[in-house]
């Protein structure tokens, strides 16, 4: 480059003043389509386990042999924010609408994300079966309502061997006992 | 009374030495478009420098890089004894006497061979890099600079009429003021101010040419093993070459002579800053570092041929 | 006085442990005008006596393991060092390889972690920020903090 040009470029530069971004002062803005820390939504997650297996670095870790709950774990300092996680998941379960755009933390054990599904008894029989998604509530009764939940939370095992007089029977006897509010 | 004075000249210059570098900063960032630090940034690091404690490192002498510091600050103070001082009716030396216009040029390569006694007394690999790359630029600069010394000595005795016994004198110059309006009208002093400018980057470490001390490749050269107070003391007096240097150029060539003293300090602080922007600044902002053999071919071509032609002029 | 506080003189060296390289040009887009880190007294320096924050990229390598420990150990007095960057934190996808010698804390006590596979430059800037309040701290002498200790198979304690 001459160097005429340099010079004309330093003049160009002193008269358009600072290109800096307004950054301390003002947040931090992210482009549209920026992928960020996944969130979790525990009311969502049908435990299908989609996200552990595509994880690349195992950020995501599952126990579900913690007692009455579904342990669900995203280690943010592992976590390489590729959203593979988001794409796999079936329901909205994972989303990325997080837009802070800064992680900044002088203790490496506060950035997880520690939630989880609780086990729900099936209103026939009483065996534990993991809380059904939001998703398959609305898909089958088309509301999210106490008493939809206890009806789709009717375990596999009493779907196929009662007949729907007996489960029928076994919800209504569950929402009098529990004292569920009824739609 | 006058030894007051000037310590106090000393220790303002000091200071703005410092302040002149923060100033370097900012302007540079303005010309890339940036805010930059505040202009007491460089005060700052020079405060925290000695507020810091380090391991010295097994292998390097610090009795050497001790000995170097001292050697720089009595240098120094030398040559700010000899360059002019702004008083009441003009510029006065603090020591003046004939052949102290070498005694300057011994001292700027004097301060060269501070950093050369630094990098040999760190011992690391990346510091006697450092120090063989401050030696060659220092053959190389160094030719132009004596040649060109020599020259504006012949001339000065030429046009003043002084005694030959005066010759090499800053006095020379200081009489010569007096009765020449502007130094510059004579070709031979234009052609030496012109090659001095040239040398200036080479000679402070500016960017085209502060290869010995390339952070990128030989991390920060002769001064890599530097850390705490010791780095402390070597950061100011590279300010202070930077500004003993502007201060030559200024006082020697362009500072107009008034009898108001605060006109003169005025002038003098900022004549050295417009220096500074001319021979470290602008180079600094607009270009990157050369090779080592690209910068010595270039001093011995350029300015060492135009250097020949000057002394040849003068004696004629 | 600012002009006389320590911590507003942050000379940072930059320290790859074994990255990718896409932490470390996060961090060289951190120092150019659109995000000039210099406004706050940043400087990159070259050597590691020179600086006073020390900026680790990437898993600790088991060849980087030994030179990093030395040039860490070469910091001046006080420091603080700042991991950016997952690899640095954990592993990240690396986390468990056969030539990882652990994340950087583990080995030497981590002051500021900066999450992201890279993070953003703004991330790295307010990083560099925290790491100066932790200077003030250290200086002050209210500041402890210990290496993070790991069992057999990687995990904190």
């Amino acid at each position: 480059m001459p160097f005429g040009e340099i010079f004309g470029k330093l003049v160009d530069t002193l008269i358009g003043g600072p290109v800096v971004k307004p950054f301390p002062k003002e947040p931090v803005k992210v482009p549209p389509k920026w992928r960020g820390k996944p969130q979790y939504d525990s009311e969502d997650c049908t435990g299908c386990r989609q996200c552990e297996r595509v994880c690349p670095p195992s950020a995501i870790t599952i126990d579900d042999k913690k007692g009455d709950f579904f342990h669900y774990e995203i280690d943010y300092g592992v976590c390489i924010y590729c959203w593979y996680c988001i794409d796999a998941c079936p329901t909205t379960a994972l989303s990325g609408d997080d837009k802070s755009g800064l992680y900044v933390d002088t203790d490496r054990t506060k950035e997880k994300l520690n939630d989880g599904v609780p086990y729900v008894e099936c209103p026939v029989c009483g065996s534990k079966i993991l809380r059904p998604a939001r998703t398959l509530v609305v898909r089958q009764f088309k509301k999210y309502t106490p008493e939809t939940l206890v009806r789709a939370s009717v375990c596999p095992k009493c779907r196929r061997e009662k007949t729907p007089e007996e489960i029928e029977a076994g919800i209504e006897k569950y929402i009098e006992e529990h004292a569920v509010p009824r739609d | 009374m006058i030894i007051g004075v000037w310590v106090l000249w000393l220790i303002a210059l000091f200071i703005w030495s410092l302040l002149i570098g923060g100033i370097d900063r900012k302007i540079v960032a303005h010309l890339q478009g940036r805010y930059g630090p505040p202009f007491w940034q460089d005060i700052t690091d020079f405060l925290k420098l000695f507020r810091k404690r380090g391991k010295t490192a097994t292998r390097s002498s610090s009795i050497v890089s001790d000995v170097a510091l001292i050697v720089g600050i009595i240098a120094v103070v030398v040559g700010l004894s000899i360059l002019p001082m702004p008083t009441v009716g003009g510029y006065t030396q603090l020591l003046s006497t004939s052949g102290d216009l070498i005694i300057l040029a011994y001292v700027f390569a004097l301060l060269a061979i501070v950093y050369v006694l630094i990098g040999f007394g760190g011992k690391s690999p990346y510091t006697m890099v450092g120090a063989s790359r401050e030696v060659s630029m220092l053959l190389s600069y160094e030719i132009p600079f004596i040649l060109v010394i020599v020259a504006m000595g012949y001339r000065a005795i030429l046009l003043t009429g002084l005694p030959v016994s005066t010759i090499f004198s800053i006095a020379g110059f200081l009489v010569l003021k007096q009765k020449m309006a502007l130094l510059l009208l004579d070709p031979i002093f234009l052609g030496s101010f012109l090659v001095l400018l040239i040398l200036g980057p080479a000679i402070v470490g500016a960017v085209p040419f502060d290869i010995p001390e390339a952070e990128t490749e030989i991390v920060d050269g002769y001064g890599a093993e530097m850390h705490g107070p010791r780095l402390g003391v070597l950061f100011g007096i590279k300010h202070m070459k930077l500004l003993l240097y502007a201060y030559f150029l200024w006082t020697i060539f362009l500072s107009p002579v008034t009898s108001n003293i605060w006109l003169n300090i005025i002038m003098t602080l900022l004549g050295t800053l417009l220096m500074v922007l001319v021979i470290y600044t602008v180079p600094r902002a607009v270009s990157g570092r050369f090779r080592v053999e690209q910068g010595a071919k270039f001093y011995l071509l350029g300015p060492g041929l135009a250097s020949i032609v000057l002394l040849l002029l003068s004696l004629i | 006085m600012d002009i006389l506080k320590p911590e507003k003189s942050l000379w940072i060296y930059h320290l790859n442990t074994g990255s990718c390289n896409g932490c470390d040009i996060e961090i060289l887009a951190a120092l150019t005008p659109k995000y000039d880190a210099e406004r706050f007294g940043v400087k990159l320096v070259g050597s590691p006596r020179h600086a006073d924050i020390v900026v680790a990229t990437g898993p600790v390598t088991a060849v980087a393991k030994e030179s990093v420990l030395r040039v860490i150990d070469q910091v001046p007095d006080p420091k603080a060092i700042v991991v950016v960057g997952v690899c640095g934190i954990t592993g990240g996808v690396f986390r468990g390889g056969y030539s990882v010698a652990g994340p950087l804390d583990t080995l030497v006590p981590v002051d500021v972690y900066v999450f992201g596979c890279p993070p953003k430059p703004e991330g790295i800037m307010v990083g560099i920020l925290k790491a100066a309040e932790v200077l003030e701290l250290k200086r002050k002498g209210n500041y402890h903090k210990e290496v993070v200790k790991i069992s057999e198979h990687g995990e904190t304690i």
